[in-house]
């Protein structure tokens, strides 16, 4: 099991597909790559964010959005 | 062909679970309380260079935790159960003989990999990728120089440590003082001690005949694995240690819930009177029912689990626990051909005696009690008096300010990012 769920309650971010009340399925299994969605531990919170390969070091990868669960109800 | 063992070791396993979905205490010195949140029982790197030390009561660190700014969790077995099984989940898929050692540890036969240490760093990346828990590898010929390998590893800071050639071996052993090696206690360093004998290496040149009239066969066997010459299998099956199992097939089919329940009683009964005399407590218990996969008849097979906030040793909590999860799984229509509970993620009953005093109702009726029963039976046999199905609900208040959410066992725990 590579699998994490993540309850997203931000705001919509139109950019990714990601809205308010979704649920993210992270695969850590993932390799990311530069323009993946992913989230990401940065200044002690979690942030959504797209890959961009440099090293920062306040911000570590946490795991690739491989998919998103949006309510319909 | 020669054996080679590897020693898979979480850091700081249960700090490391809360790390995975705190971002919060990532790189932050972190502790870990036991139940009841008494004492320290896993530590940060950092808040091991404070010198804090394993056990400290936690009413004794407060202060000092405050004003560096450890972040504190009470433990959450349910996670540390979750986290674990998907770390040995990894390495099932690429090792073939494995023993699962504890929560936190297994033992890979690995003898069959032509780089092994190549393959091991694999390992490392791979679980720390998968799951965000950071582990070492002890290798080695023998399970108990693999031992040796992972500590030395972990005070290296490094991902893996190989004790395969013989210099090396020697090298390390004259430096390990022999107290420090796995399966040389307290009673056994104090009687080396005494006869001059303070290394690894002053004790594996020790005659083999001494060795086992002072230590019995199983000190001649923990010399031989020194001297990197395998005596301890890897054990396919958990560790007797780490877990009780009792479970046996019926005479008869069982049809109906009552005698079902009283063969589980039975079997809580001998595994929690098992785990009392070895002086544990229980925070997992798991209850199974099968039916006869042999014969052609409606196949159930099942299972539950059922995580306990404060550890548990008498047979009354145990019981009870058995009962609702039977219940919540029985269904009618099954013959059932055999039934099977264990005992699991055992804390010493020691560490726990620390906090009783904390509590409001600390248990220690039962503890009495379940203590003169098992004199009782000792005495007269295991009929003369049983524990027997009620018990009113205790009021247990577990005391457990920092707990995490379940957050990968639970659906409203999961984690939230806004």
């Amino acid at each position: 099991m590579r699998l994490f769920f993540v309850s997203y309650k931000g705001d919509d971010l139109d950019e990714y597909s990601i809205y308010k009340n979704d649920v993210l399925v992270i695969d850590r299994s993932v390799e990311a790559k530069v323009g993946t969605i992913i989230v990401a531990q940065q200044d002690n919170d979690f942030t959504i964010m797209r890959y961009d390969a440099q090293v920062h070091s306040e911000t570590v990868l946490w795991g690739v959005v491989s998919y998103v669960i949006h309510s319909l109800v | 062909m020669k054996k080679v063992i590897a020693l898979v070791d979480c850091n700081n396993f249960f700090v490391s679970c809360e790390r995975v979905f705190n971002p919060a205490a990532f790189r932050k010195p972190t502790v870990v309380l036991s139940s009841n949140d008494g004492c320290v029982i896993s530590r940060s790197q950092e808040v091991k260079d404070m010198g804090i030390i394993m056990g400290m009561p936690y009413f004794k660190m407060k202060k000092l935790f405050d004003m560096r700014d450890v972040r504190v969790f009470s433990s959450n077995f349910r996670l540390y159960h979750d986290m674990s099984q998907r770390v040995m989940g990894i390495l099932q898929e690429y090792v073939s003989d494995m023993e699962i050692y504890s929560i936190d540890e297994a033992f890979l036969d690995i003898s069959s990999q032509e780089k092994p240490e190549e393959f091991c760093t694999s390992l490392v990346k791979k679980i720390y990728q998968y799951t965000g828990i950071p582990v070492s590898i002890g290798i080695a010929p023998t399970k108990t120089l693999a031992k040796v390998a992972n500590v030395m590893g972990k005070q290296q800071q490094l991902g893996t440590y190989v004790i395969l050639d013989d210099d090396t071996r020697t090298a390390i052993l004259k430096d390990l003082s022999v107290g420090k090696v796995w399966g040389i206690g307290r009673k056994m360093a104090d009687k080396l001690h005494a006869n001059g004998i303070y290394t690894a290496e002053e004790f594996i040149g020790l005659p083999n005949q001494w060795i086992q009239k002072t230590f019995g066969i199983v000190g001649l066997r923990l010399a031989h694995e020194l001297r990197g010459v395998a005596c301890l299998k890897t054990e396919t099956s958990v560790s007797a240690r780490k877990s009780i199992i009792s479970s046996r097939s019926f005479g008869n089919n069982i049809t109906n819930f009552e005698t079902l329940l009283d063969s589980v009683y039975s079997h809580v009964r001998s595994a929690a009177r098992q785990m009392r005399d070895e002086k544990n407590t229980a925070q997992y218990m798991s209850v199974s029912i099968y039916t006869n996969r042999h014969a052609m008849v409606p196949q159930y097979n099942t299972s539950r689990q059922v995580y306990f906030d404060i550890p548990v040793s008498d047979t009354f909590t145990l019981m009870k626990a058995a009962k609702d999860a039977l219940r919540s799984m029985y269904k009618t229509g099954f013959e059932y051909a055999k039934s099977g509970i264990s005992l699991g993620s055992f804390v010493p009953s020691g560490i726990q005696q620390a906090t009783l005093f904390e509590k409001p109702r600390d248990g220690k009726e039962e503890n009495i009690l379940m203590k003169t029963i098992d004199t009782l039976h000792d005495r007269f046999g295991s009929e003369i008096i049983s524990v027997g199905a009620q018990q009113k609900e205790k009021p247990w208040l577990a005391r457990n300010n920092f707990i995490s959410p379940n957050y990968t066992t639970s659906w409203r725990d999961i984690v939230t990012i806004s």
